[in-house]
């Protein structure tokens, strides 16, 4: 869809055309279910997200200007409903990476030969990967979501998340330096 | 303007920099000296690898919006097929 069209539908989703809201969901409905699926690795859950989210974007539709591209827009609602919801669950246990005492420790660097897409078909493997990533802060796995399996630019997530470039580079880090050290025995145990 | 190379003089200091640029443009000079770095040193090229992999896997593991979801989402939004 190029901007001109993305713009046309908008400004007719806005006056609550069907077909041009029909049109948004075909485009972002996927978006934002992956996105939520990533946060909360539950289908269920994701898809109950992409709802409430799709819910409000339409209640909010009127408020986008224009100004930020309108996936950006999109992120930002999802990435605060994610939050808030996972904020809600009071029950879930998660590793806070926010002080320095709770430095992720240094693990030797080992060699991760197991290939990670023939690890897909093993049901194992992915339940060692939802835990993991379960254990991640809610405000960690946004940004390494957004910039690492969503692509965005730092300069984004940056904007999404209402964090300064150098916070988003910190977080990723220690995002993507907990996950790789909660994975690490685990692709070891393949190996041998 | 001719780019101002800060040298790499740890392996820690070229993470710090594939955690902070991981993606990003790779045709800097900086970049270029990164790729220079991993082709030497199999730490950092196993780090840098242990990500791309971590990342795959991720992506890997996600499923798709499906067609019953989807018109589940239009009816939640009062939308019929046939508008």
């Amino acid at each position: 869809m190029s901007t001109e069209e993305e713009t046309q539908i908008i400004e007719k989703a806005k006056q609550g055309d069907p077909r041009a809201i029909s049109k948004l969901v075909d485009e972002y409905a996927p978006v934002i279910f992956r996105f939520s699926y990533s946060i909360c690795r539950n289908q269920d859950r994701a898809e109950h997200a992409t709802q409430e989210t799709f819910l409000s974007i339409l209640k909010k539709l009127d408020q986008f200007d224009n100004r930020s591209k309108f996936s950006t827009w999109l992120y930002t609602i999802v990435s605060n409903h994610c939050l808030m919801l996972a904020r809600s669950e009071k029950t879930r246990r998660t590793v806070s990476l926010d002080d320095e005492e709770n430095t992720i420790p240094e693990i030797p660097i080992d060699h991760w030969q197991h290939d990670p897409g023939a690890a897909v078909e093993s049901a194992d493997l992915k339940e060692h990967l939802d835990a993991a990533i379960d254990k991640l802060a809610p405000d960690y796995k946004v940004i390494f979501v957004l910039r690492d399996i969503e692509g965005l630019s730092t300069e984004e997530v940056a904007n999404i998340t209402n964090l300064s470039i150098p916070a988003v580079k910190s977080r990723l880090h220690r995002a993507r330096a907990f996950l790789r050290n909660e994975l690490s025995p685990i692709f070891s145990e393949q190996e041998s | 303007m001719s780019e101002q190379i800060q040298h790499f003089h740890s392996c820690q200091e070229v993470m710090d920099y594939i955690c902070a640029q991981f993606g990003d443009d790779e045709s800097s000079a900086r970049c270029r000296e990164l790729q220079q770095h991993l082709s030497k040193c199999p730490d950092c090229s196993s780090y840098c690898d242990s990500i791309e992999k971590m990342i795959g896997l991720y992506r890997a593991t996600s499923p798709c919006f499906t067609e019953e979801a989807r018109r589940t989402l239009l009816e939640s939004l009062g939308i019929s097929e046939r508008d």
